[in-house]
Order: C-alpha cells, then sequence, then structure tokens
C-alpha cells in the first residue's frame, strides 16, 4: 500500500509562485497582435518609445494579465471555501445564486436605462463598465444576503438546494427582463456576459485588486476554522470552533472575491469548481493553511494559462476562455480525482 | 365534479384558442377571355384558358444569388436556395387563383397568388410590406413592438396586425387561425429555430425568407420582389427596385473612382472581443475600405489585435444596434477606444438617425440601399452629394471634454 505524503508548504508555495511568475511573463509577451517580443524587451526596460508598442503593452496585456490573476485567484478560493462550509465537492458560488444575482443586477440596470433613458444614473448607467460592474456586485450582493439570511434557520445540505433553485429562479427573471428590451439593449447585456479578463480597465482593477485582497485576507483568517469544519460541524463546535461565524464569514468571503470576479470578468466557468479538487489531489492535504494559499496560486495559473491558450490558438479568432479553463482544467482535475482514489482503494 | 370540470377546461380552451382573423380581402371573379395586359393583383379568374399568358409582367432576380423565378402561362415556380445549404432548396408553384395546378413536382408547394393576405414571422421584409404598399394584407408580425413603418404601424394600432412569434416561437395555433394565404418565415442554418416544418405540416403555406444570407445591400433589397411575385406586383416593383438599383450604381460608379479611399472601422467590441465582418461591399461602393478585409464571415477578434490594424481608420461606420450615441458613453464603456482616431477626430457614425429623431421621414435601411450609399458617400465624399440630406447615419455626439490618446493613463 502506497501512503501519500503531504507536500511541504516550504517547496510548494514558492515553487506555484514561480509558476504563476513565469506565466504571468509568458502572457506579457505572447498577445494576438503580433507585437516583437525584442519591441515589448525595449518598453519593459524604459528604451522605447514606440508608442503602438507601450499602447498594446500597457492598455492591453498587463492589465488583461492582472485581471486573470484577480479573477483565477478570486474563483479558486470562493470554490475551496464553498466546498468545504457544504461539506459538497461540487459547492460554489454559482450554487448560491451569487453568479446569477450578479446577472440579474445587470438585467436590472440594462432594463432600467431602457426605460429611463440611459443617463438616469449618470456615471452608473447601463452604458458604464463602472455602472454594469456596480450593479453585478450589488446584485451578489443581495443575493448573498438572502443566502446569509437563509443559513441561520437550515442546514448546509438545504441551503445548497435552496441556492441551486435560488439561481434558477434568478436566471428565470432575468431572461424574462431581458426579453422586455429591444435588441439593442440585449446586445449590451450579452456584451457584458461574454465571461474573459480583457475588458477591465486600469481603474476598475485597483477596486478590483482591493476587493480580492481583503477576500484573500478573510480566507488566510478563516483556514483555521474551516479545518475544524472538515470534521462535521458538531466536531467543530466541541472543539470551539463558531460555526456559524466562520460559514458567514466564508459566504462574505465568496462574496467579495466571486462577486468582483463576475463582476469585472463576467462568468468565467470552471475555476471555482477545479482547483480546490487538483490542490487536495495534488498536495496530498485537506489543510486549509495551504490550500488557501495553494488555491489563490493555481486559480490565478489556470486563468493566465487558459488566456494564453486562447491567444496562442492559431489564426486570429478570439476562443470564449470559457472552453480555454474547461478543456485544459477537466482533464488534469479527472485525472488528479482518479489518482487520488486509486491510491486510497489499493 | 369532473365533468364540470372538464366542460370548463374545454371552454376555457375553446375562448383562448378562439383567434379571429381578420377577414381576408373580397374575392372577385374575373372573367379574362384575352390575355390580360398586365398580372391580375386581385381576384380569381373565372374560365381558365389553356396557353394564355396570365403573367405578362414578369421580374427577374439580378443580384440575389438565393433566388430564382421561372414563368409558364398561369404558374410561376419560385425558388429559394438558401446561401449556407444549397441543397435545401425550397420550390413554390405559384398558380394563377381560378387556373388549375400543373402536375405535381416532389417537395415543391403549391400557392394561389395573388394572395390576399400574408405574415410575416421575421422583421427582414417588413420595409418590404411598407415599400411595396402591401401593409393593408399584411395580418401578423412577429412582434409589434419597435416597429416605425407608418402603415404597418396605423394596422398594429388599429388592432389588424397581430403579433405571432418568430423562429421556433411562433405561435402555430394563433397563425392557423390567422389563416394568412401566405407565412414567411425565418430561414435558420439551425434547423430546431425554423417554423416552417411545423407550419407545413399544418397546411399553413410557407415561404422561407433567407436575404440575411445574401452578400449585398442591392441582392437584400432584391427581396421585395418576392413579395411581389406572391401578389403579382411585378410591374410596380420592378419599376421601384430599378430606381433604387439604378441610383445605387451611379453613385457607386463615382464613389469607386475617389483617389482616396477612407479606410473604416466597424462594429462595436463586446468587452475585448470585437466582432469583424465579411468583405463589406457597401463601404467599397461608397469609396472606403474596410479595415481587415478578406474576411467571409463575421468572427471575434481579441481587442488588442483591432487596436493594432484599425487604431489609424479615418472614421468608424459602427453599424450595430446600441443605445450607445455618444463619445462619452463610448468611452465610459471601454477607455481604451481613445486610442483609436476615429473616436478623437470625432469620426464615429452609426445608422440610429431615425431612432434618434423619430419625426423624419421613414425609411428602412434594407430596402433602401441607395440612401443608404448616399449617407455613406456624405461621410467619406461630401462633396460627392453636397445637397443629400442623412437618411440612416448620425454621427455620435462630441465629447464633452477633449480626448487624450488613452483617456486612462496606465501606472
Amino acid at each position: 500500500m502506497r501512503r501519500a505524503v503531504m507536500a511541504r508548504p516550504s517547496i510548494v508555495l514558492p515553487a506555484l509562485a514561480a509558476l504563476l511568475l513565469s506565466a504571468f511573463v509568458l502572457r506579457l509577451f505572447v498577445g494576438p497582435s503580433e507585437t516583437p517580443w525584442t519591441d515589448l524587451m525595449l518598453v519593459l526596460s524604459g528604451r522605447h518609445e514606440a508608442s503602438g508598442s507601450a499602447d498594446l503593452l500597457f492598455e492591453f496585456r498587463l492589465p488583461q494579465a492582472i485581471a486573470a490573476v484577480l479573477a483565477g485567484s478570486a474563483l479558486a478560493l470562493s470554490g475551496l471555501q464553498m466546498q468545504t462550509v457544504f461539506h459538497n465537492p461540487l459547492a460554489g458560488p454559482w450554487a448560491l445564486g451569487l453568479i446569477a444575482g450578479a446577472q440579474l443586477g445587470v438585467a436590472v440596470l440594462i432594463v432600467s436605462g431602457s426605460i429611463f433613458g440611459l443617463h438616469f444614473s449618470g456615471a452608473l448607467g447601463p452604458t458604464s463598465l463602472s455602472g454594469i460592474s456596480f450593479a453585478a456586485a450589488l446584485g451578489a450582493f443581495v443575493a448573498l444576503l438572502l443566502a446569509l439570511a437563509l443559513a441561520r434557520h437550515v442546514s448546509a445540505a438545504t441551503l445548497l438546494v435552496c441556492g441551486l433553485l435560488f439561481a434558477a429562479t434568478l436566471d428565470g427573471v432575468r431572461g424574462f427582463l431581458i426579453h422586455l428590451v429591444g435588441v439593442q439593449y440585449e446586445l449590451l447585456f450579452l456584451s457584458w456576459d461574454q465571461a474573459g479578463f480583457g475588458g477591465v480597465t486600469w481603474h476598475q482593477l485597483r477596486v478590483f485588486a482591493v476587493v480580492v485582497g481583503v477576500g484573500i485576507l478573510l480566507a488566510l483568517a478563516l483556514a483555521k476554522n474551516l479545518n475544524g469544519l472538515l470534521l462535521g460541524e458538531q466536531y467543530a463546535r466541541s472543539i470551539g470552533v463558531s460555526v456559524a461565524a466562520v460559514r458567514r464569514a466564508a459566504l462574505l468571503s465568496t462574496l467579495l472575491l466571486a462577486g468582483s470576479a463576475t463582476a469585472f470578468s463576467g462568468a468565467v466557468l470552471f475555476i471555482d469548481l477545479a482547483v480546490a479538487h487538483f490542490c487536495r489531489g495534488v498536495f496530498r492535504t485537506a489543510d486549509h493553511r495551504l490550500l488557501v494559499p495553494a488555491a489563490a496560486l493555481v486559480g490565478a495559473a489556470m486563468a493566465l494559462t487558459a488566456d494564453i491558450a486562447v491567444v496562442l490558438m492559431p489564426g486570429d479568432e478570439r476562443l470564449p476562455v470559457n472552453i480555454m479553463t474547461c478543456l485544459l482544467g477537466g482533464p488534469v482535475v479527472l485525472w488528479v480525482l482518479l489518482r487520488g482514489d486509486r491510491t486510497v482503494t489499493s | 365534479v369532473r365533468a364540470l370540470a372538464l366542460a370548463a377546461a374545454l371552454l376555457w380552451t375553446t375562448a383562448c384558442g378562439r383567434y379571429v382573423g381578420r377577414p381576408l380581402v373580397d374575392v372577385d371573379i374575373v372573367d379574362v377571355d384575352i390575355a390580360p395586359a398586365t398580372n391580375l393583383r386581385a381576384g380569381r379568374v373565372r374560365t381558365y384558358r389553356p396557353g394564355m399568358d396570365y403573367f405578362p409582367d414578369k421580374t427577374t432576380f439580378r443580384y440575389s444569388r438565393q433566388v430564382s423565378i421561372e414563368y409558364h402561362g398561369h404558374y410561376k415556380i419560385l425558388t429559394v436556395t438558401p446561401a449556407p445549404n444549397p441543397s435545401e432548396r425550397f420550390h413554390y408553384v405559384l398558380v394563377q387563383r381560378g387556373a388549375p395546378a400543373p402536375p405535381a413536382r416532389p417537395n415543391a408547394r403549391v400557392i394561389e397568388v395573388p394572395a390576399r393576405n400574408f405574415a410575416l414571422t421575421h422583421d427582414e421584409l417588413l420595409g418590404a410590406a411598407e415599400i411595396t404598399g402591401l401593409p393593408d394584407r399584411l395580418v401578423a408580425v412577429s412582434s409589434v413592438q419597435g416597429v416605425r413603418a407608418p402603415g404597418i404601424r396605423a394596422g398594429i394600432d388599429a388592432g389588424r396586425i397581430v403579433a405571432v412569434g418568430s423562429g421556433k416561437h411562433v405561435d402555430v395555433e394563433r397563425t392557423i387561425m390567422l389563416g394568412p394565404d401566405v407565412v414567411m418565415t425565418y430561414w435558420s442554418l439551425d434547423p430546431s429555430y425554423d417554423a416552417h416544418p411545423v407550419l407545413d405540416q399544418a397546411g399553413v403555406r410557407t415561404v422561407v425568407l433567407a436575404s440575411h444570407w445574401e452578400t449585398s445591400a442591392l441582392a437584400v433589397a432584391e427581396w421585395m420582389k418576392v413579395l411581389a411575385v406572391l401578389f403579382n406586383e411585378e410591374r410596380r416593383v420592378n419599376a421601384l427596385f430599378d430606381g433604387i438599383a439604378g441610383r445605387y450604381e451611379a453613385l457607386s460608379a463615382r464613389a469607386r473612382k475617389q483617389p482616396r479611399q477612407p479606410v473604416l472601422l466597424s462594429r462595436l467590441p463586446f468587452r475585448h472581443i470585437w466582432y469583424v465582418r465579411p468583405d463589406v461591399v457597401e463601404m467599397a461602393d461608397a469609396g472606403g475600405r474596410y479595415f481587415w478585409p478578406g474576411e467571409r464571415r463575421a468572427r471575434g477578434v481579441d481587442i488588442e489585435a483591432i487596436a493594432r490594424r484599425g487604431r489609424d481608420a479615418d472614421a468608424w461606420i459602427v453599424d450595430f444596434p446600441t443605445p450607445i450615441r455618444t463619445i462619452d458613453e463610448l468611452l465610459a464603456r471601454e477607455p481604451r477606444l481613445a486610442l483609436f482616431k476615429p473616436v478623437r477626430t470625432g469620426e464615429v457614425w452609426n445608422w440610429d438617425l431615425q431612432a434618434a429623431e423619430p419625426d423624419r421621414p421613414y425609411h428602412d435601411r434594407r430596402m433602401r440601399p441607395d440612401l443608404v450609399l448616399a449617407d455613406l458617400v456624405k461621410i467619406l465624399h461630401p462633396d460627392l452629394v453636397p445637397d443629400h440630406d442623412f437618411a440612416f447615419y448620425r454621427r455620435f455626439d462630441p465629447p464633452t471634454t477633449p480626448i487624450a490618446p488613452s483617456s486612462e493613463a496606465a501606472p
């Protein structure tokens, strides 16, 4: 019988950070516009004044790479926390209706714009990226408030089922609202709903980074208590963990992470589900003190890798990033899970 | 109790399903002893005379690559071959009302003409119905929302024209109850979206619309002739279309000879994806060059690649349905658009003039390619059409503050 050996954080985390850094640098040098890498090197070293290459680097590639890192980390951590809180390997922010809430928030803003005129809310109107991002965050927040209110009265399993039904209902409401508006408003919604890391501006990146940073710090602070939840709520209470408080804090962290990722990058799929399984399988541990930073790094690397793979596809056509997150993530996680299962049964 | 419930259910079903269609146009019996000088635009012949040419007014399709027609004395055969799938060919045997149907042809649908009324389950030919003077024959459209064509709007407001849905969401029961002679349905590459198989099965006569697969504006406009052959209106519609095509070609010939051919951007970014178009014939006809030539189909390209190739374009012809009408709104949505020259110079245009100024005379963009071309020429080569007033295109409102090359500086 082989014995699973837990990975050592002092080796794993620096290795993951190096991997992420490599992917980040690679992303700056690959792009759809075939800018010579020598030009980019000169721009990065400050010796090149060619505005074309500098614009491409600083206005497109750099913000896109940073957005991928933030969104990947955020989604991976929100998935990890939800799976632990709900003791369910399929739990994630979408299961609580957060994604559906964000989409509904945008749909309500766009429908309001079609009824009251585009300028009814100034800079936060439906044609403004800031307005749409704010509406998405607000929608996710309202969905989370409902989930928190419900969490006081029902078990984790019931809350998960309620979340799925809630998400389906919100989807229906959103579909109905979008059906009511003209095609130009419908296209405005579809434009936002297209997942990807490329639509984030520098101004938004600052907000995105702060919110994700707070969410990550909260998740790190919760790591020890999340370990307590792994053995069941009764056991967690017996060792002094305030289950309700931890659950609420984890939900809040998930809101900050998944809500901001959805607001700024759309509904990016699979990272929230896959990364936690990948980390548990590869690092042979359920200890959140390692899993939280590892998931943040792996999630960021996965989002960046998916983005790089999309860019490297032959031809100019841009594949949706969700195709790549699923294509890359699916087989890897499947392999990790099956390998772990064989180890346990052998 | 069960019997009562059953009776109530039956009554409810009957009440819900009882749509009273508009009465058909009165049918006159027409005696035709000698060959008519023009097509019969109403009524039914009393006595069919073999060998007589019932369709002296004929038409041909010069621009459409999907529609053709043959004339055979008392019937005509309209053939629609959707461009993406030439093997799926639709034959319509249009028989003069009162004359016998010709021997059955495999896969051909028989429709009596002139049709008395019709339904459109897609917006494509709404403008054609208006411009050919047939709104009073229209009984149903896909949706009554946002219809601006005055004749059709009047029919909707008077309750003569109702909505029956589009694509696979067509309300089949309501369509059957309305009983139009012809229902024009949208042909989709995805068969599950098509309504014609269900309607055909229910005995409703359908004609598929595929004008969205045409590759030139004149070919799209030529679909007005499809309505003409259904209503025996070939003479009038030929004259109408020939005028449009003549004006288009004359202006295009002049614009194409211009020594300077401005480079044009088009469409809007969807987040970081920008859809490039297949070769845009109208832009070349207007004396311009699309910045991304050589495409065979629309596809999404990363905004970075678009910026690389299109940032120095001379003008931006958006050509896309959007509520955005000012440069400020454009930049609020995507600040990096400040990198594009047309945004900085204010040369951003879209065909939303009629929506922005509803009091202007109504024109349909699909059916008036001559006016669309004149608008484009006015943007690109204003000296060629000094007296032309814009019919469709409107310049985006200028920014309230001057635009720097990039509205947000990188840190």
